[in-house]
C-alpha cells in the first residue's frame, strides 16, 4: 500500500510539476489573461520583465524606486548607455517604479518584493513633495487590492508561509483564470484582455507616459490639481521614517541608498498661499534629512524648482512626457556618474 | 470551519495521522474532538448548545429504548414525544422564528392593526437542519424498535457531530453509521485510494465548476432588470449546474473524507440531472434527504395507500415541508410546491406514461425528451431557490419575456462549465461507479488527477462558503 501510494504521490508531483513549468512558458504568459496577485497588474509587468531581464543580462545594478513618477522620469536604457559613454561604468539597471508607491509602499515593497528578486549595488529612489507629505502607514490600496500583499503585512507565520507558497507556485499565480477566460468569451473580448498594453512597461521596466501636458490641461484632468494645503515640518516626518527604514533595508541589502528629487510641474507649486513656500519647505527638509543620515540627493532642478519647467517635458504636473523624460535622464546620469566617480 | 480553507486541511492531517493507530474507542473520541474543533472554530456557543441537544437525546433514546423493553409503551411515546418538542422545538425557534413574526407583523398591517415587529435577529446553528434530522431519525427508530441505542454516550456524539457530514449531511441513519461507530476502522489502501478521489472530485465540482459558474451568474440574480431574456436563461441554467457542483462537490468530499477514517457514507447524488421524470430526479438529488422525507413524513401521513387524492395530497405537504427544511422563505415554499405540483402531475400521467415505447429510436427519444423536460421543469424551480427576494423573482420572471438579441456567446461559460460537469458524469454513469477513474491505468490517471489540480488553481478563489452551509 504504501510503495503504491508513494509512487502514485511522486507521478501526481510530476504532472503538476510539468503544469506549473507550462505556466512559466512565455507562450502561456503572452497567450492567457495576465495573472495578479499584486495589487496592480503595473506588478506583473515589472516582474515579468525583471525576470527576463536578469536571466539574459544577469543582475542588476542598479534599481530606480518610486511611485509611476519614476516609472514615467527615468529610461534606464539610456541612463546606462549615458552613464557608460566615455569610459564610465558599464551598469545595468531597472526602473521599479510603480503606480501610487509612495514611502510606506515602497518600504513594504523593498522588504517583501524586491529585496528577495534583486541584489543592486545602488537605489535610487525617487521622490517629490506630495509623496513624502503624511505618508500613510500602510496604504489601503495595498491591503483592498491585493492579494499577498495582506499576507505580507499580517504577520502570521501562517500567512507568511501562504504569501512564499503564492509568490513562488506560478499556478497559483492564475487563479480565476478560468473565469476570465469564460467572461471574455461570453463578452466577445478578445481572449487575454487588455492589461498587458494598458499596463505595459519596455524591457527595463519604462514605461511612456501617453497623454500630452496640453491634452490632458484640455480635457481638465484631476491630475492637474494645484498645492494649497499649509505645510509645516511635522508632515514630513512619517515619510522621513519609512525613507530611514528603506536605508537600513538597503543597508542590510550592500546597496547605497540615494534619493532622487523629481521634478515638478512649477504650476503645482502656484497657489498663492502654500504653494512655494511648501515646496520650500519641502526642498529644506529633504536636504537637512539627507545630510543627516548621509544620503546623497541627486537633483537635476539644482533647487531651482522651475527649473524644468518646459510644457513639452510634462504629461501632467508630476508625469513626464517621453521628452521630459530623456532630458531627465541624460541630467540624471550625469549626476549619477558624479556620484560614483572616485574621489 | 469551510472545506475549501487551510484549517480544514490541517485538522484533517493531524488528525488522520493519529487515527488509525487507535483502539475503536479512542477513534471515536478523537474524531468527537475533532468534530467540535471543527464546529466550535465557527462559534463556540452554539457548539455547547449542539452538546447539549446530543446528551439529551442520546438520555432520551435510552429511556425510550428502556420504556420499550419494559412494555410501558405510554412512557416510550412520552419520550419519543419530549425528543420531537426538544429537536423541532430548537429549530423551530432558530429558523422559523423570524419568519413567522414577519408573517404575524404583515398580517397584522394588512387588517389595519398597527404592531410594533419586535427586534430579535436569531443566528442560524450551522447545519441544524441536518443534524436535527439525525437526531430525530435516532428517537425514532428507536421507538419503532428497529433500532437499539448505543450504550456509549461517546459513540452516539461521534456519530452526529461527525465533522465531515455535520454541517451539510448526508443526513444519516444511526442504524447505518452506529455499526460502524462500534467496530475498529481499519483503513484499507482502497479506502484510501478512493476517498482521496472522491475529495478531489468534490473538490473539482465545488471550486472549478460552482465558484465560477456562481461568480457568473451573480449579476442576473441581484439585478434581473438589467439583463435580456437570454442572459436571464443563462444565468438561471448556470446557477443550476452551480448548485449541483456545489452540493454534490460537498457530498463528495464528506463521503471521500469519512472513507479515509474507514467510514462508508449514504450516496447523496445519483446523476439528477440524468433523470427522466421528476420522480426519478427525487431518487437522484439530496437522497438523503428524499429518503427520510419518505420514510418519517410521507409513509406515516398514509403515502399511496390511501386513494388518489389523499396521496397527492401527502405529496403536496410532503414537498411543502421539504422546501420549508431549506429556509424560512415564501420563495422555499413556492420551490417545494412546484416540486409536490410536478410529482402529483407526474403520478397523474403515469398511467400515459407507461405506455410509451421503452425500447427502440422511439423508446430513446421518448426517454430523451423526458429528461430534458424534466432538466428543464428542475431548473425553473432554480429560480425561486436562488432568488434572494420574492420580488428579485418577479423581476426575473419578468426578464424572461423581455425582448432582446439572443447572441450564441452569451451561453459559452454554461456549456464550458456543464461539459466539465459532464466530464465526471458521464464516466460515472457508463461505469456505475463513483470513482471510475480508479480503474483507470496510471500513466492515465495521474495526468488526469493533475490535471484536475491545475484547473482548481486556475480557478476562480470566491471563498464561496457551501450553499447548504446556511441549512
Amino acid at each position: 500500500m504504501l510503495r503504491n501510494l508513494a509512487v502514485s504521490t511522486l507521478g501526481l508531483c510530476l504532472c503538476v510539476a510539468a503544469a506549473e513549468a507550462a505556466v512559466r512558458s512565455e507562450w502561456v504568459y503572452a497567450t492567457l489573461p495576465l495573472p495578479r496577485i499584486h495589487y496592480s497588474y503595473d506588478v506583473t509587468n515589472s516582474s515579468h520583465a525583471l525576470d527576463r531581464l536578469q536571466a539574459t543580462d544577469g543582475p542588476v545594478d542598479v534599481l530606480f524606486l518610486g511611485s509611476s513618477a519614476v516609472r514615467a522620469a527615468i529610461m534606464p536604457l539610456k541612463f546606462d548607455a549615458a552613464v557608460a559613454k566615455d569610459g564610465g561604468p558599464r551598469l545595468l539597471s531597472f526602473n521599479g517604479g510603480m503606480s501610487s508607491m509612495f514611502p510606506s509602499g515602497a518600504r513594504i515593497y523593498m522588504e517583501h518584493y524586491w529585496r528577495p528578486r534583486v541584489t543592486p549595488k545602488y537605489v535610487l529612489h525617487g521622490v517629490r513633495p506630495p509623496e513624502l507629505y503624511n505618508a500613510q502607514p500602510v496604504p489601503q490600496y495595498l491591503r483592498r487590492s491585493g492579494v499577498i500583499e495582506p499576507l505580507w503585512l499580517s504577520g502570521s507565520l501562517r500567512d507568511e508561509v501562504e504569501a512564499f507558497v503564492l509568490d513562488h507556485v506560478h499556478l497559483l499565480h492564475y487563479r480565476g483564470t478560468v473565469m476570465k477566460v469564460l467572461q471574455q468569451a461570453r463578452d466577445g473580448k478578445r481572449i487575454g484582455g487588455t492589461e498587458r498594453t494598458t499596463y505595459g512597461t519596455d524591457a527595463r521596466g519604462f514605461r511612456r507616459a501617453k497623454a500630452s501636458l496640453a491634452r490632458n490641461i484640455k480635457n481638465k484632468s484631476k491630475r492637474l490639481w494645484v498645492w494649497k494645503r499649509p505645510t509645516t515640518p511635522k508632515n514630513f516626518e512619517a515619510g522621513f521614517r519609512e525613507l530611514e527604514r528603506i536605508k537600513s533595508l538597503c543597508d542590510a541589502m550592500g546597496a547605497r541608498y540615494v534619493l532622487v528629487h523629481l521634478p515638478e510641474h512649477p504650476k503645482r507649486y502656484n497657489a498663492k498661499k502654500n504653494g512655494k513656500p511648501a515646496w520650500s519647505l519641502y526642498y529644506a527638509e529633504l536636504q537637512r534629512w539627507a545630510a543627516e543620515h548621509d544620503v546623497p540627493v541627486l537633483d537635476v532642478t539644482h533647487g531651482d524648482y522651475k527649473a524644468f519647467a518646459s510644457t513639452k517635458y510634462y504629461s501632467d504636473y508630476h508625469h513626464l512626457a517621453a521628452a521630459g523624460a530623456d532630458h531627465m535622464t541624460g541630467l540624471l546620469a550625469t549626476e549619477f556618474k558624479k556620484l560614483i566617480a572616485p574621489k | 470551519m469551510n472545506f475549501v480553507s487551510v484549517d480544514f486541511a490541517i485538522l484533517l492531517v493531524a488528525t488522520l495521522v493519529i487515527y488509525p493507530w487507535l483502539s475503536r474507542e479512542r477513534q471515536n473520541l478523537v474524531l468527537l474532538c475533532a468534530s467540535c474543533v471543527f464546529y466550535g472554530y465557527w462559534d463556540v456557543r452554539f457548539l455547547a448548545l449542539l452538546g447539549v441537544q446530543v446528551t439529551l437525546d442520546w438520555w432520551i433514546a435510552q429511556r425510550i429504548h428502556g420504556a420499550a423493553q419494559a412494555g410501558n409503551q405510554s412512557s416510550a411515546k412520552g419520550f419519543l414525544q419530549l425528543s420531537l418538542v426538544m429537536n423541532l422545538g430548537a429549530l423551530a425557534f432558530f429558523k422559523y422564528f423570524g419568519f413567522f413574526v414577519e408573517q404575524v407583523y404583515v398580517g397584522l398591517h394588512a387588517v389595519g392593526v398597527q404592531a410594533h415587529k419586535p427586534v430579535l435577529d436569531i443566528i442560524l446553528p450551522l447545519g441544524i437542519s441536518f443534524h436535527t434530522f439525525q437526531t430525530l431519525s435516532h428517537s425514532i427508530d428507536v421507538h419503532r424498535g428497529r433500532l437499539v441505542p448505543s450504550r456509549s454516550w461517546v459513540d452516539y456524539a461521534a456519530f452526529i457531530l461527525f465533522f465531515p457530514q455535520l454541517v451539510a449531511g448526508p443526513i444519516e441513519r444511526a442504524s447505518h453509521m452506529l455499526p460502524q461507530y462500534q467496530r475498529k476502522r481499519v483503513i484499507r489502501a482502497e479506502d484510501v485510494q478512493e476517498g482521496l478521489w472522491l475529495i478531489l472530485l468534490g473538490y473539482f465540482r465545488k471550486v472549478a465548476i460552482a465558484d465560477t459558474a456562481a461568480v457568473l451568474c451573480e449579476p442576473m440574480f441581484s439585478h434581473p432588470e438589467k439583463f435580456d431574456s437570454s442572459e436571464l436563461v443563462a444565468g438561471l441554467l448556470l446557477f443550476t449546474v452551480q448548485i449541483y457542483g456545489d452540493f454534490a462537490g460537498y457530498s463528495d468530499i464528506a463521503r471521500g473524507t469519512a472513507r479515509l477514517f474507514g467510514f462508508e457514507l449514504k450516496r447523496n447524488f445519483e446523476h439528477p440531472y440524468f433523470a427522466i421524470n421528476v420522480s426519478d430526479f427525487w431518487r437522484r438529488w439530496h437522497i438523503s434527504l428524499s429518503t427520510w422525507l419518505r420514510d418519517y413524513l410521507y409513509v406515516p401521513l398514509g403515502g399511496n395507500r390511501n386513494g388518489t387524492l389523499l396521496t397527492y395530497r401527502n405529496l403536496m405537504i410532503t414537498m411543502l415541508l421539504g422546501g420549508l427544511w431549506h429556509g424560512a422563505s415564501w420563495n422555499f415554499v413556492i420551490w417545494g410546491a412546484l416540486h409536490g405540483a410536478y410529482l402529483c402531475i407526474h403520478r397523474a400521467l403515469k398511467p400515459v406514461i407507461d405506455r410509451a415505447p421503452t425500447a427502440g429510436l422511439l423508446g430513446a427519444l421518448f426517454t430523451a425528451s423526458g429528461a430534458l423536460l424534466t432538466f428543464a421543469l428542475v431548473a425553473f424551480t432554480w429560480l425561486f431557490f436562488r432568488s434572494a427576494t420574492f420580488e428579485l423573482t418577479q423581476a426575473y420572471l419578468a426578464g424572461f419575456v423581455r425582448d432582446g438579441e439572443w447572441l450564441p456567446r452569451t451561453f459559452i461559460p454554461l456549456f464550458v462549465l456543464a461539459a466539465m460537469a459532464l466530464t465526471i458524469d458521464i464516466p460515472q454513469h457508463l461505469t456505475k461507479t463513483e470513482t471510475p477513474f480508479v480503474r483507470l491505468p496510471r500513466v492515465v490517471r495521474l495526468p488526469l488527477a493533475a490535471a484536475m489540480i491545475t484547473a482548481l488553481c486556475l480557478s476562480q478563489d470566491s471563498g464561496q462558503p457551501f450553499i447548504y452551509f446556511q441549512f
